[in-house]
């Protein structure tokens, strides 16, 4: 990493055995806006919540869902800043494949390696973890793949995962409503259902369902 | 079980505190507030060198809100990147460009612990060819956005509400309309009316792309607009 002066690691164990810098950034996660993914039987769809701090702010200059490569897309909870920087390496880093094996990168390949850069955070002298979990969605000759990954750099495959504020009433409504069959519409239908839990009441969206079925 | 405040090494550099919290970042917001507004009424001090709006190319400029020192650092490495970005690539540097880069390099301040982060708030502007005028705000944080119209420093909330009400029906100013919107703003928020000369107004527009600090006369004119308007 280059930080000489700082050629200790800030992120080191407690007594108890915690990397403790890790829990905080994953309170920061916490306190994010609310990302969602879905994965279904022919695709996969990411959401997230677009709170802006004010009607002033231009909307169209704010885009939280990036493409890291043409079927390969992700969305963050958390710090933006730290996003930004994540995206930034992960497309390089799917660039140096695509230019050494002139095939296009694997989504668990990608996966692994942002991963991998997450985790120099946690453990190299001078930095703080980065303060985002990432959810990677793409599509390749495996099918249809939806990753999650933490400040702390693991990683989990998902068959639908939620992140940020509210984050226990979005896994337990997609808990319910999940099918392995489910088609890709289905799933957009869900991932905004699921969004909204947080703003609508609980009779209210048993209202907009069975209007809806 | 819990660390506490991580050896209380969380408020002196960029680590998170036990809520996700960066306090070295949100000092830095503090910093942004405390610096207040410049007076010039000293006899000794050359009111010329007094200033919060750089211009980083012909076409770009950054009004600076915060520790003068920290924006000075920020303006010569903008004026370096922007005319390297011109070298190297051989058009102008866009306005959100330029603010994605002055956000990236604050992010690294925040993520790395041998540099803090700067106590300045930029708003940079400027035309671009695609999406007309443009202006964008980025703080220390790492977060930038554009806007169609915003504030920074001790009374920003204040001018962000004026600001608020009166572009809430998304209307569409004219060039006079847009400074004299600016300047009401900041007497409104200040709660007085001021000279030409305690103000600095920047502007680009359309049809004149480069950017240009209003002299005073300018200012007077506009200020006089306001004045017979109310």
């Amino acid at each position: 990493m280059g930080d000489s002066q700082y050629s200790f690691s800030l992120t080191t164990f407690s007594p108890s055995g915690k990397l403790v810098q890790i829990e905080h950034a994953l309170t920061a996660v916490g306190s994010g806006q609310t990302s969602l993914g879905i994965k279904a039987a022919n695709g996969v769809v990411i959401a997230t919540e677009k709170k802006l701090p004010s009607i002033l702010v231009d909307e169209t200059s704010v885009q939280k869902i990036q493409i890291l490569t043409p079927n390969i897309g992700v969305v963050y909870s958390g710090m933006g800043p730290d996003s930004r920087v994540l995206v930034r390496k992960s497309r390089k880093q799917a660039e140096q494949y695509q230019r050494l094996y002139k095939e296009t990168i694997p989504v668990t390949q990608l996966v692994r390696e942002t991963a991998a850069v997450m985790q120099e955070f946690t453990q190299s002298g001078g930095v703080r973890p980065f303060g985002v979990s990432l959810l990677v969605a793409g599509f390749d000759d495996k099918g249809p793949q939806l990753y999650q990954v933490d400040p702390s750099g693991s990683y989990f495959s998902w068959k639908a995962s939620a992140m940020g504020k509210n984050v226990s009433n979005a896994k337990a409504f997609l808990e319910k409503r999940y099918t392995d069959d489910m088609e890709l519409d289905d799933a957009v239908h869900t991932a905004i259902l699921t969004l909204k839990e947080g703003v609508l009441t609980p009779a209210e969206i048993e209202d907009y369902l069975q209007e809806v079925e | 079980m819990s660390r506490g405040s991580g050896g209380g090494y969380d408020r002196h550099i960029t680590i998170f505190s036990p809520e996700g919290r960066l306090f070295q970042v949100e000092y830095a917001f503090k910093a942004v507030k405390a610096a207040g507004v410049t007076s010039i009424g000293d006899k000794l001090l050359d009111p010329t060198s007094v200033t919060h709006l750089f211009p980083i190319t012909k076409f770009l400029g950054l009004l600076a809100t915060g520790t003068t020192a920290d924006a000075r650092t920020l303006v010569q490495q903008a004026r370096n990147e922007a005319a390297e970005f011109r070298f190297k690539y051989g058009y102008e540097m866009p306005v959100d460009v330029l603010a994605k880069w002055i956000a990236d390099k604050s992010q690294v301040y925040t993520q790395h612990a041998y540099m803090r982060p700067l106590g300045v708030v930029s708003m940079v502007l400027g035309l671009d060819d695609e999406f007309g005028p443009r202006l964008f705000k980025c703080d220390p944080a790492g977060h930038f956005f554009g806007h169609k119209a915003t504030s920074a420093g001790l009374k920003e909330q204040e001018a962000i509400n004026f600001l608020e009400k009166k572009m809430k029906n998304d209307p569409s100013f004219s060039y006079e309309e847009t400074v004299q919107t600016a300047i009401s703003a900041l007497q409104s928020v200040l709660q007085e009316d001021f000279k030409a000369t305690e103000i600095e107004v920047g502007v680009v527009r359309e049809g004149n792309p480069v950017f240009r600090v209003l002299s005073t006369e300018e200012i007077d004119e506009h200020l006089t607009a306001i004045s017979e308007r109310d």
